[in-house]
This record gives structure tokens, sequence and C-alpha cells, in this order.
């Protein structure tokens, strides 16, 4: 293993977390390279310091202040959470996901447009078939030229 | 001394969506889980206790995390309310302790955000210190008998001079004992990237901290 990849996984085989393949490659360049052993020296060090802050904290007690203001409401859901929870807990029940799959479905159909398109049939009358696809945009009325609504003003 | 240039971070620490875990989580495996049940029928009892039961090490991350005392607390107590109000989009396939530190790292951020990203109150997480820690509990181990409140305060600014993306996940790992793969739950990040980060931390503390660490590195 290179120094610089070695480098990189010290934090990792420091915590044993690396893979032992890797690990042993590591071990393997930490044999021969003193900068590297330094740094994981280091790094361990650094490591039993921050571990050094885990115990002692002086934490004040924060129920009472955080209950007073739940009772005050502060801690209320929103409007939009109390949808969202509700949705959660419908959706969670034993009916939940086949209706809410019924209700999309059924939506999908009344709101799904129509189109009328006519086809020919060769040899045979034209007819008129209904198609249930992409509502085809609807034929907007030009506004009549400037010369037009000027007559009509005056 | 010169220290590692610590460069910018480019992946925002919540840019991705959380990973889908494939299981509930087991009552064996998430020791809150009996609370949290409760709490969600309604029974304010419950999330009293777990406001007792947690308090303290979310307490002691968002100190790490801010710097203050008082910020500290304040972001607690916005956290457990976050907590109230949301509490229905913790899902059981992660633990809950896991779900309230994603909680809190995010009212630290809204926190900092709001203060204009002012500098955190350096001098006080010293003074803070000494004054908190002279009531605590005895030394459990000889670690913390040599970690005084001289070098508590001193690794506190350590850790503020760091950038918040290194920040969180070291605090999170060395601190708080979070195994990777919760810290990128709660970071919403890969877990190479925390594995990255919590490297890049430690070399950037280390060189910052580089009269304490070094007498151990030239011995080796």
């Amino acid at each position: 293993m290179r120094h610089a990849g070695a480098l990189r996984r010290l934090s990792e085989y420091l915590d044993g977390t690396l893979p032992s393949r890797d690990g042993k490659r590591v071990e393997a360049h930490l044999a021969g390279c003193v900068a590297c052993r330094k740094e994981l020296a280091e790094l361990r060090r650094t490591t039993e310091l921050l571990r050094g802050l885990r115990h002692g904290e002086d934490a004040p007690d924060l129920t009472a202040a955080v209950l007073e203001r739940i009772r005050s409401g502060e801690g209320d859901p929103s409007a939009s959470d109390r949808v969202r929870a509700a949705a959660v807990r419908f959706l969670s029940g034993a009916w939940g996901a086949p209706l809410a799959t019924a209700a999309v479905g059924l939506a999908v159909l009344a709101i799904v447009p129509r189109v009328e398109i006519e086809v020919s049939i060769p040899g045979g009358a034209a007819r008129e078939v209904v198609v249930p696809v992409a509502r085809a945009p609807a034929p907007q009325r030009r506004a009549p030229p400037p010369a037009a609504r000027d007559r009509r003003r005056f | 001394m010169s220290h590692p240039r610590v460069t910018a971070v480019t992946q925002p620490l919540f840019d991705r969506a959380r990973p889908i875990p494939a299981a509930d989580v087991p009552e064996s495996v998430d020791p809150d889980r009996d609370l949290v049940e409760r709490w969600r029928r309604g029974e304010t009892d419950a999330f009293a206790a777990l406001v007792r039961r947690h308090q303290r090490r979310v307490f002691g991350l968002l100190l790490r995390m801010l710097g203050n005392r008082e910020e500290a607390e304040d972001a607690a107590q916005d956290a457990f309310l976050n907590l109230h109000r949301h509490g229905h989009r913790f899902r059981r396939e992660s633990r809950f302790s896991t779900f309230l530190y994603r909680v809190a790292v995010n009212a630290a951020l809204n926190r900092r955000r709001s203060l204009g990203r002012r500098r955190a109150h350096v001098d006080a997480f010293g003074e803070a210190h000494a004054v908190g820690h002279a009531g605590s509990e005895p030394a459990p181990d000889p670690e913390q008998a040599l970690a005084g409140d001289e070098l508590r305060a001193r690794l506190g600014r350590e850790l503020l001079a760091l950038p918040e993306s290194l920040r969180a996940p070291v605090v999170l790992y060395d601190v708080e004992g979070l195994s990777y793969g919760e810290i990128a739950e709660v970071l919403a990040v890969a877990e190479g990237t925390v594995k990255s980060r919590i490297h890049r931390a430690r070399q950037a503390l280390r060189a910052r901290l580089g009269d304490l660490v070094a007498e151990v590195g030239a011995r080796s």
C-alpha cells in the first residue's frame, strides 16, 4: 500500500473498522513508515482526548421547561403535520393502502381528459370513436386584427 | 506550527434521502420503543421520561456543536419541542435515539443560522465548563481525570474551530459514541462521507492540539 493510501485509512484502522485485508496492508506499511506511525499515535491520542469529553457534563434538567412550553402550545404540530400524521395513521391501517389505491384510481379515471377523433375506414362509413387520451388543445379564438377592433370601438 | 488546511466540504450535511433500512428495529435493540409507543398513544409521562432519559446526551452534543451553555440549553429545548411536533415522522426502522440526534443536529444548525452565524462564545465555553463541572460526578476513568476543566475548554475551542460539516461527525463518533452507520443516518450522508469527514476532522484537531498530542507521537 502506498503512503497516501495508508494515511487516508489510518482513522478507520484506528477504529478497527477496516476489512482485515486492508488492515493487514496498512500494518505492513506502518512497519516501514515512521511518519505514518507518528501520525497514527497522534490520531489515537486525539481520539482519547475527545472521548474524555463523554463524561462529567453537568446538564440542566430540561423536563419541566419543555413540558411547560408544550402545554403552552409551542410543541403542537402544524396543520400540515396533523394532516400528514392522520394520513400516516390511515395508510398504516389494514384498509388504508387498498382504499387509497382505489381512490387514486377513481380520481385518475375521473380526470383523464377525453378527446373525440374521427376514424375513416376505407370503404365504410365514417365513425366517431372516443379515446381516453390526452386532450387535444382547444382551438383558440384568434383575436381580431387591430383594424377590426378599431372599427368596433368607433 | 502549521495547521493542515481544512478544505471546504462540497457535500452539504443534509443532501441525501434517508436510507431505507430493511426492517423495523426490534424492541431489544431500541430500549426507547416502549416509551415511544406510549407517548404516541398520548401519554405525556412517557414523553417526559424520554426527555429525562436523553436530555444529558442531547445537551452535551449541542454544547459541542454550539460552544455555549445557554445556547445549548435553548437548542436542547427546541430539539425536544421539535421532537414533540414532528414525532410522527419517526419510523421504527431506526433507533429512536438516532432520530433524536438528527432532530438535535438540526436544532443546532437552525440556532446558528438564527444567530446570524455569529461566532459562538468561545470564552464563555471555558467559564461555563469551569462552573458546570465543579458539581459533576467523580471521574469514571483515568482519561476523565486527565480531561480537566482547562483541557476540556481547549478541546471545546478546537472543536468549534472546525467547520460544522467536520465537527458534527467527529463529535457524534468520538464523543457520543455513535457508529459510522448511525452518523450517516443522522446527517443523511453516505457512510463513506462520514469516514472521510471523521478522518479529516481528527487530522485538523491533531494539528491544532499539537502540543498535547506531539509528545506521544514523538515517543512512538
